[in-house]
């Protein structure tokens, strides 16, 4: 008998694996160890091969501020990222270890996360981790080539042994570009950001003063009787953003068409695609100046009039975007409600912070 | 005795196989395709310039509408199976003539084959979908966006493009039209024998005349020189193009 033992044992196991093993959509699993958003935020998508761990954001928070990824060994992700700014960087263009400058202004990464196809101005990149892969060796950014980043991270007395602990691997020389991009990536998606005062007004447990709730109004199109900015079109709630490639006018249309730039037409090649970018999220948009894909608005209110003027004219230029009239106390109220996205929790959270 | 033990994971493996084997008999993908015209000229974004009435030419940016509820028809007239709670349409990727004749599909999995009389659809989000919101669903759910505030409600359908209304070639008119609300949801039925195999591509094809959305058999149509916002769901003429929509939309033969 006890030569069947192990094939009895090994068919329960078999039959109790079938039985316990989840049978549901294998591409993502549930959020389990991120910050939350408000009931209001639609679920986060995580790659099923980069569950969320909390010693890989920890690790991912570590490398995320570390220089050790740069060629000169004086830029950090953080460097154009910074968690004041609700990791924006202030500039209109950001200058990598190379010494080059950025083709675009860099995102704040105010709930990257859910951005739920693909990242940058021109959607080039279809993850979080495919991101960290691609900004290692980009001349812009770290300026530097894997090889050498792996080997300075295997030979780190902190870094490597803890790769290599955490994605059990025999020793360092199994280390992998990914298994650095996948834990940063983790410190990525845990930069949630859910509780301005537009939430907590939203949530009933805040007020919002009389312009505030005047240039709300003006944003979402609510009263009749008030101008209506078009805002709500691409920057819906929740994320104030939907995520879409759009042209919103910022472009002449001479830079329209010869501008060596042509954003999403990039990656698609279809022609009404030249001069769209990613619609930016709005949350904590009172930190991230300068604006638009190319920094080339340095204030809120720049921005504002921007719209109020209807952008410039091109064939694919949104047609949310029109002259809207905006008195001056239009234009003052939209940006106090727009001060109302900042979460003060967000960039003041000890977990986002250098450790 | 103990022995018997030693055949039950393979019984139950060949009677999940078994099984796995039935429901791939029993059960079926089936593609919906839509496509998009605006009266007789495939519909193309920003490429191509429209006639429309009152000496009108229409340029598209935008054509959405979400689909939900649908079901198949059984022989005997009543509903048979769900096959869909929801999706999404949209022709805004559409730039070629090539991309208009493709169209959008909406893959649907696991549809019990056999023969059926019809199909229904409903046009916009059916009422008890169009309580939850977008925290309600994942980011690559359907329903994750598209959400207005205002009004409780999904976006049921959006129409963008610019609008030529004094012949000046400036396609002066910025023309948005977003439909939404309970009142503005429309569920059509086709009548037309659908038979669904296993181990076989199904595919259903419908077509949407876009100008019929806007204009209708009487000849009244929304006129651009006068109005080129529909932000709503009480307006009447969000009534109109919903109500139009039941006519625009058709089954490929």
């Amino acid at each position: 008998m006890m030569r069947y033992g192990r094939w009895i044992g090994m068919g329960l196991l078999l039959l109790v694996l079938v039985l316990v093993l989840p049978w549901g959509d294998p591409a993502v699993v549930p959020v389990t160890a991120l910050p939350e958003g408000p009931t209001s935020f639609p679920g986060m998508l995580v790659p099923a091969h980069n569950q969320t761990h909390p010693e890989a954001i920890a690790l991912g928070r570590k490398l995320f501020f570390d220089t050790i990824l740069s060629n000169d060994g004086k830029v950090s992700c953080s460097t154009c990222h910074d968690p004041g700014r609700a990791f924006s960087d202030g500039l209109p263009h950001s200058t990598g270890a190379g010494g080059l400058e950025t083709r675009r202004h860099a995102p704040a990464l105010v709930n990257v996360g859910y951005v739920p196809g693909e990242l940058f101005w021109d959607g080039s990149v279809g993850s979080l981790e495919e991101q960290v892969v691609r900004s290692i060796e980009d001349p812009t950014e770290m300026a530097s080539d894997w090889t050498t980043v792996i080997r300075k991270l295997r030979e780190h007395p902190e870094y490597g042994p803890a790769l290599v602990n955490l994605f059990a691997l025999r020793d360092g020389s199994h280390l992998r570009p990914m298994h650095v991009a996948q834990v940063i990536a983790q410190f990525e998606r845990s930069l949630v950001s859910g509780h301005s005062r537009y939430d907590q007004y939203r949530a009933g447990i805040a007020a919002l003063n009389e312009a505030e709730l005047r240039g709300l109004a003006i944003f979402f199109d609510f009263e009749d009787e008030l101008p209506d900015a078009e805002c709500n079109h691409c920057h819906t709630d929740p994320f104030f953003t939907d995520f879409q490639f759009v042209n919103n006018g910022i472009q002449s249309p001479d830079q329209w068409k010869n501008n060596p730039d042509g954003g999403r037409v990039e990656v698609t090649g279809k022609p009404f695609d030249r001069g769209k970018f990613r619609v930016p999220t709005l949350r904590n948009v009172a930190l991230t100046a300068p604006y638009m894909h190319d920094g080339s608005k340095a204030t809120l209110m720049e921005v504002i009039e921007h719209y109020n003027s209807g952008g410039h004219p091109a064939i694919n230029s949104s047609v949310n975007v029109r002259p809207l009239g905006l008195t001056e106390r239009d234009k003052s109220d939209l940006l106090a409600f727009l001060h109302t996205l900042t979460d003060s929790t967000f960039i003041h959270n000890p977990d986002f912070q250098r450790p | 005795m103990k022995k018997i033990f030693l055949f039950l994971p393979l019984l139950w493996i060949l009677a999940f196989s078994a099984c796995q084997q039935d429901k791939e008999a029993s059960l079926t993908d089936l593609t919906l395709n839509f496509t998009a015209d605006f009266a007789e000229d495939p519909l193309v974004m920003y490429g191509r310039t429209y006639a429309y009435p009152n000496s009108t030419d229409f340029r598209l940016q935008l054509f959405q509408f979400y689909i939900s509820d649908v079901y198949l028809i059984k022989s005997d007239g009543t509903a048979g199976p769900k096959v869909l709670d929801v999706a999404l349409v949209s022709f805004g990727g559409v730039q070629s003539e090539s991309e208009a004749a493709q169209g959008v599909s909406v893959v649907l999995k696991d549809v019990p084959v056999g023969q059926y009389s019809g199909i229904r659809l409903g046009l916009g989000v059916d009422p008890v979908l169009n309580k939850t919101q977008p925290g309600d669903y994942r980011v690559d759910h359907p329903l994750s966006t598209n959400y207005w505030l205002m009004s409780n409600s999904y976006v049921f359908s959006k129409i963008e493009g610019n609008a030529d209304t004094d012949g000046s070639g400036n396609f002066n008119a910025e023309v948005t039209l977003h439909v939404g609300g309970d009142n503005n949801y429309r569920e059509k039925t086709f009548p037309q024998p659908i038979e669904l195999r296993a181990g076989q591509p199904n595919s259903l094809g419908f077509s949407v005349d876009l100008r019929r959305m806007l204009v209708d058999d009487t000849g009244k149509f929304l006129n651009f020189a006068m109005m080129t916002q529909i932000h709503s769901d009480q307006s009447p003429w969000a009534v109109f193009i919903s109500d139009n929509f039941m006519e625009a939309i058709s089954m490929r033969k």
